[in-house]
């Protein structure tokens, strides 16, 4: 731990092998984000950390098949419309490590902390609604990739991608 | 001012379904046509793109989002009135989104194409309320049928639009030009539980192709009527400027009309525009028409005064922008108490009109009883995700909610009133310096003693379903159907047109669109529009 400390706290004057060992960092597991001081989480800032994202977005979603490219653009949208994203994100994804949490119901059912109760409701409403952000800030990632249509996918079409001429009609499957 | 010299036979203001009809047809008919447009011209897929990649989707679906996002150009010269564009005066805001693009609002209009029904045309002889029109639903007629087959109109033959479970009504003397849509299952289970209360179905005649109709391919289901069909099966105002354009006529986008010129014999001689840059140009003609839109149709007359015309070109009556109409209303949330699964095919297509005719009319107003057809999934998702439903849950409620939220929506007939009216701002500019509409605008006692009637008859329906009624919008709801602001009649001291259409005041000028309407009705008003403007292209064809 301390090693690893240190070496982030030189990697700072060393760009490029900042992000690489962001990237070793993650891999150690998020426990690690919680020991850093301040100059830790300003290099783990600059990481893409987009496998750690994905597996708390996982979690999160309850969804084992996100897509990573759209993970690496929800991340970096989180991060442009909240500077601490990212610690944010690595304070969570320490908490889920640390309880062992499979499922993001048995998350929310211990004692979150409210903020990281609403870092865990942004990352599952980007997924689900396909936007970041609020109103004239919001900032769509995904249209019919949006969670939230997956649900109904085998009765309602995402608008504007319709099924076909005169497609309809049936009664749909319960 | 440029030394180009504009002139034709026809000259056009607006190249909505009103406008491009005139100017098609007198095209058709080998006359020199220049259709004028203040907006850009739009392409299909760039609009279709916009709104996929916008993270507000503009529906019918958020009406309370309306404002916040359009798809199409909001441009300096001519505004969005998805933005502030138009000065709300009150008391009540009258929030109609019209769009200013070749082509017109019928770019984002759901495309129900009704006919109005004899006594709509007799409603103060009949009923001693408003006026009556100065024609009968004979004389329109066969403008109906024509208007249904220049659109294309698909619908239900031997249906009663009455709302009385008869036989054909209105009399019609064609049928329609193609066949209905097919009811999807929401519309089918939804009739079968209403029937045995006495409310019978009707399916709305509407704009989608049902088999390829000229260039329109048949309606796919991408419940996107509004705000852009992306495959053009449904109906738009282009159809009729392409046309047009096809057999010859000139179409001036981003040119924006600003006054129109008259003579002391009260011929008008020609209209001025403004291109973005600021310059300013003439265009001369035989005969003019102005099919701008119900708020901008009058604010363009009343930005015309002329020596001869000081309180605004063909206002002498004063009614110019008065007896501002829409059919505004209120709605109903439901949960039903099975899966419904509102959102397949098209955004629309079923109503109830028991309360379309009858003595009740000395009483209250006429009324249409509707069902939202929306893929409700965004705003469905949105509500749980606020609640902090997550996991497994949020899933199960997204998939039960979709299946069982009914959304209700009534529209009412309004009165002309002289009070209710468009005028020019006094204080706010668009980028050309020309003043916006300013509206005021306010509901009537008999509007209110329809929402009393049409409230018991809504929680009567919800109680038949055995749904649980979730919300009530009571409040008036812009249902962007403005009509009356140029209103015909037989009376040049009361009414702005004659029965032709042409203004009182000036032989050669005619108002096209849903603003000389001397009635609304509670429908919607395009195809009355287009059935009167291809009567305006007979008489100006016939006299030129």
């Amino acid at each position: 731990m301390i090693r690893l400390s240190k070496s982030l706290t030189r990697s700072s004057v060393m760009p490029e092998r900042r992000v690489m060992l962001g990237r070793r960092s993650m891999l150690l597991g998020c426990g690690v984000a919680g020991l850093l001081g301040a100059a830790g989480y300003s290099s783990v800032l600059y990481a893409s950390d987009q496998t750690d994202f994905l597996k708390v977005s996982s979690i999160l979603t309850g969804k084992d098949d996100l897509d990573p490219t759209l993970a690496a653009r929800y991340e970096a949208s989180l991060t442009r419309h909240q500077a601490d994203f990212p610690k944010r994100l690595n304070i969570l994804g320490h908490i889920i490590a640390q309880g062992s949490y499979k499922d993001v119901e048995s998350l929310f059912a211990s004692s979150l902390m409210p903020s990281d109760r609403e870092t865990a409701m942004s990352i599952i409403s980007a997924w689900y609604l396909g936007v970041v952000g609020e109103a004239d800030q919001a900032e769509l990632i995904a249209f019919s990739d949006a969670l939230m249509y997956q649900p109904c996918t085998d009765v309602l079409v995402v608008p504007s991608y319709g099924a076909g001429p005169l497609a309809w009609g049936e009664k749909p499957p319960v | 001012m440029t030394s180009e010299k504009l002139h034709a036979d026809v000259v056009v203001v607006g190249s909505g379904v009103s406008g491009g009809l005139v100017g098609s047809l007198a095209a058709r008919a080998g006359k020199s046509v220049i259709i004028l447009e203040a907006g850009p011209r739009v392409k299909r897929h760039d609009i279709v793109e916009t709104y996929r990649n916008a993270p507000v989707k503009l529906s019918l679906a958020n009406m309370k989002l309306q404002g916040a996002g359009s798809p199409y150009p909001s441009m300096p010269y001519a505004p969005s009135t998805y933005g502030d564009y138009l000065e709300q005066l009150g008391p009540v805001p009258f929030k109609t989104s019209y769009l200013r693009v070749v082509g017109g609002t019928t770019w984002h209009f759901g495309s129900a194409l009704w006919r109005l029904i004899p006594n709509d045309f007799r409603l103060q002889t009949l009923y001693g309320r408003g006026r009556d029109w100065p024609i009968s639903y004979a004389d329109l007629e066969p403008y109906y049928c024509r208007a249904e087959e220049e659109l294309g109109v698909s619908g239900v033959d031997g249906q009663d639009e009455g709302g009385n479970g008869g036989g054909t009504f209105p009399p019609r003397s064609k049928p329609f030009p193609m066949s209905g849509l097919p009811a999807p299952y929401f519309f089918q289970r939804l009739p079968e539980q209403l029937l045995p209360a006495g409310y019978h179905p009707v399916l709305e005649p509407n704009g989608r192709a049902t088999r390829p109709y000229g260039q329109r391919p048949v309606c796919a289901g991408n419940n996107n009527c509004n705000p852009v069909c992306p495959i053009g099966a449904k109906y738009d105002g282009t159809r009729h400027v392409d046309q047009a354009e096809a057999h010859g006529a000139t179409i001036l986008p981003n040119s924006v009309v600003y006054r129109i010129e008259d003579d002391a014999s009260g011929q008008i001689v020609a209209v001025w525009f403004k291109k973005p840059d600021g310059t300013e140009h003439r265009v001369t003609g035989k005969y003019f028409v102005i099919a701008a839109h119900a708020v901008e149709t009058p604010k363009l007359l009343l930005m015309s005064q002329t020596r001869h015309s000081p309180n605004g070109i063909a206002n002498s009556s004063d009614q110019v922008g008065r007896n501002l109409m829409d059919t505004s209303g209120i709605s109903m949330g439901m949960m039903a108490a099975e899966d419904m699964w509102p959102g397949q095919g098209p955004t629309e297509l079923l109503v109830y009109l028991n309360a379309r005719d009858g003595e009740f009319r000395k009483n209250y107003p006429q009324y249409k009883t509707k069902l939202r057809n929306v893929v409700p999934t965004s705003q469905i998702a949105s509500g749980l995700l606020s609640k902090g439903v997550v996991g497994k849950e949020l899933d199960k409620q997204i998939r039960l909610q979709s299946a069982r939220s009914i959304r209700w929506a009534v529209d009412f007939e309004m009165l002309p009133l002289p009070t209710n009216r468009v005028i020019l701002s006094a204080e706010k500019k668009d980028a050309l310096g020309l003043p916006v509409p300013a509206i005021q605008f306010d509901i009537d006692d008999y509007w209110k003693a329809g929402r009393e009637a049409a409230q018991i008859d809504l929680k009567r329906i919800a109680g038949v379903l055995g749904g649980e009624v979730t919300k009530f919008g009571l409040k008036p709801e812009n249902r962007q159907h403005p009509s009356g602001t140029t209103i015909m009649g037989s009376d040049p001291k009361n009414s702005v047109v004659d029965e032709w259409c042409r203004a009182h005041d000036h032989k050669n000028l005619f108002i096209a669109g849903t603003s000389v309407m001397s009635s609304s009705s509670c429908m919607n008003p395009t195809l009355t529009a287009a059935a009167l403007s291809i009567r305006i292209a007979d008489t100006i064809i016939s006299e030129i």
